[in-house]
């Protein structure tokens, strides 16, 4: 039976950790805010490059630009966005474990390119024997991130080396509900041009200018959107894995907490018994 | 008095600069300065970095842009830039350093085209922040 000093000190430890759960819950919460608050922001921007795009390629019909192109696809390139960190609950294995099998699908049984997303993605891959082309931690959802991987992504795909690029990342579908999905990044597709006549229109300096220098664009823009979409499941993540260890920890430290009241009662019967029957002992 | 207005949005990824009613707009053109009054033919134009104008109630608002295009449409402008800052967002001191060290770099002012991107753009935060 462990003593009352003992169980004392584990009360201690579980409050410790509370206390650590408890500040990540609060961080989670805070910078999930302000994931939100990005997202909010390049919303309007990404609505009218997709308007603009549409508007476009439906006016360009005879001609398909290189980065949305279709062809057969025989290689394939692979992004895969991870966590840098780990405490965010089951987030990083649900989407490993979406992306794994998947992987081995792959024509030639993997990735032509691939490019990893965050510390646990990289070691995992690794681990796994994936060699990267390009790996990313320590990374943020910003514009810069998503145009080096526009960057990597566009080059591979023109260059011929791939003929698709995928992309593996968890979607927040509430704060409290991620997903792992699988999009299609490259080739780029052109809005069905629908209801939308073509309206006679100038260019300045050329159509293919235009175009040349708006898809890259969305590509980025996209990704930037995918990566706020990743961090910001990653931290719903963290938010409820935490909320849940706090809570546990709180439990936890109650029970002991009577496991505690009820030893040290014991203890003191005991003794009680002790003295009154060693009091009995010498009046006889 | 009566001008005639078209709805203008400035868009950069970052936010929603401006979006309204104005009467007249100057852009920097990839081929030289545009001008923009209501009523403009459809057009979609690539953007150098630059100094944006525009004009609300006989108004003049200045803004320093970089990259990007603008696309007309039955009186609907809609700028995406890059960047977009008005002239009390603009740190003049930096910016003037930023110029002076693009041109005293090795290799010119002229050396890439990124870095002549970037130089216009230090000259048009110029413009703007001394704008009166």
């Amino acid at each position: 039976m462990p003593s009352d000093r003992d169980i004392r000190l584990r009360i201690r430890s579980v409050r410790n950790i509370e206390k650590i759960t408890k500040a990540m819950k609060m961080v989670a919460a805070a910078r999930i805010r302000k994931v939100e608050a990005l997202a909010r922001a390049s919303r309007p921007y990404a609505r009218r490059l997709q308007e603009v795009v549409a508007q476009i390629t439906a006016q360009a019909e005879e001609r398909v630009h290189p980065l949305m192109q279709t062809r057969p696809v025989e290689k394939v390139g692979v992004l895969i966005l991870g966590s840098d960190k780990g405490l965010c609950g089951s987030y990083n294995s649900n989407l490993f474990r979406t992306a794994l099998p998947e992987l081995a699908e792959l024509p030639g049984g993997r990735p032509e390119r691939l490019v990893l997303v965050g510390a646990k993605t990289r070691r995992y891959f690794e681990r796994r024997n994936f060699r990267p082309d390009q790996v990313f931690t320590g990374w943020e959802p910003d514009l810069d991130l998503a145009g080096r991987l526009a960057g990597l992504c566009a080059g591979w795909f023109l260059g011929g080396e791939v003929d698709e690029i995928r992309c593996f990342y968890t979607r927040a579908i509430s704060s409290m509900l991620q997903e792992p999905t699988r999009e299609r990044i490259l080739p780029l597709v052109g809005e069905s041009s629908e209801a939308r006549s073509p309206v006679a229109c100038l260019y300045e300096p050329g159509a293919q200018e235009a175009l040349d220098r708006i898809l890259p664009d969305s590509l980025r823009i996209r990704l930037h959107q995918v990566l706020l979409e990743a961090r910001s499941a990653e931290l719903g993540s963290r938010l409820r894995a935490m909320t849940n260890a706090t809570d546990n920890a709180e439990k936890l430290a109650s029970e002991l907490t009577l496991e505690f009241y009820r030893i040290r009662q014991a203890n003191i019967t005991t003794e009680i018994l002790e003295i009154s029957s060693g009091a009995e002992a010498l009046k006889g | 008095m009566s001008e005639k207005t078209f709805h203008l949005e400035i868009v950069t990824p970052r936010e929603l600069k401006f979006e309204g009613e104005t009467s007249s707009l100057r852009l920097p053109g990839v081929m030289g300065e545009l001008g923009i009054l209501a009523n403009h033919a459809s057009l979609l134009a690539l953007l150098e970095p630059g100094v944006a104008v525009y004009r609300v109630q006989d108004r003049d608002h200045p803004l320093a842009l970089g990259e990007g295009f603008v696309t007309v449409a039955e009186n609907r402008v809609v700028v995406l830039v890059e960047s977009a800052e008005r002239p009390e967002e603009i740190d003049l001191e930096a910016a003037r350093q930023e110029a002076a060290r693009l041109e005293e770099a090795p290799g010119g002012a002229w050396a890439s085209p990124e870095r002549q991107a970037r130089r216009q753009l230090a000259m048009a935060r110029q413009r703007v922040a001394a704008w009166h």
